[in-house]
């Protein structure tokens, strides 16, 4: 009986090994590429009156986390917290909360002198974010994974 | 072309016997539940010889009630699908309400691929 026997070289085991212990490392700094890109985009999107006021401050990057539900490795864009609003006529500073502020402007309201300014969801940009998510998995993973 | 065509599928737009307004960007009548329409944003879906082939088209459905408006969303929802639209979950809205209006407000964002 004719019999073949191949082993894998040492260099390709090691390079498993590595991508292997480095998934989440990986995955973690991918999905960090692509929140940044959003981020900057927000950042250029956001309603005229945003530009100067406090809710800029509360507009963050979250930590890479798991979900526990999947394994899923996620990094957020967010506006979270409280933050002061400019002074009314009174001169009085009000605190408001920065997500329900974002949504009001994200999606209008019934009120005509409201109308929506979509900032937050366009700037998510499928072809930026994945070509950011690749770049970043070719440089973490030293070059073994490429596109 | 898309605001004829989605004012073609909500032409006489009904639900649970009501007849219910949609119109593009404001509504300006009487009635106290209503749906407005706009484009968000377009992105590109295909590119060829230096140009865009086909693009995607995302629009916003704005539901205003002040009663139960869960019959109104699937409805947008199943003419929208038959007629070419896709439904995008994370583009829609939570539920809202407008204490000073007593408005409940939903946005469905829908999706259509068109060619350039």
């Amino acid at each position: 009986m004719a019999k073949f026997k191949m082993e894998l070289p040492d260099q390709i085991l090691k390079d498993f090994e590595r991508i292997y212990g480095g998934t989440d490392k990986i995955f973690g700094g991918m999905t960090k590429a692509g929140a940044e890109v959003v981020y900057t985009r927000v950042k250029a999107n956001v309603p005229a009156a945003f530009r100067d006021s406090d809710i800029m401050k509360t507009m963050r990057l979250s930590k890479q986390y798991k979900t526990p539900t999947d394994d899923g490795i996620n990094t957020q864009v967010m506006f979270d917290g409280y933050f002061y609003t400019k002074p009314d006529k009174y001169g009085k500073r009000h605190i408001a909360p920065a997500p329900l502020v974002c949504n009001m402007f994200e999606y209008g309201s019934s009120k005509h002198k409201y109308p929506k300014h979509p900032f937050f969801r366009k700037s998510f940009n499928k072809a930026a974010i994945e070509k950011a998510m690749l770049e970043a998995q070719k440089s973490l993973s030293g070059g073994l994974l490429d596109d | 072309m898309i605001n004829e065509l989605i004012e073609r599928i909500f032409t006489d737009f009904t639900v649970d016997g009501k007849s219910i307004p949609v119109s593009f960007l404001v509504y300006n009548g009487k009635a106290t539940t209503y749906v407005t329409y706009q484009q968000i944003h377009a992105d590109d879906a295909l590119g060829a010889d230096d140009d865009i082939v086909a693009y995607v088209d995302y629009y916003d459905f704005d539901i205003y009630s002040k009663g139960n408006y869960i019959s109104i969303v699937e409805a947008i929802k199943s003419l929208l699908k038959a007629n070419g639209f896709t439904w995008q979950p994370i583009k829609s809205s939570g539920d809202f309400y407008e204490p000073d209006t007593g408005y409940y407000h939903k946005t469905l964002n829908f999706a259509i691929e068109r060619s350039n």
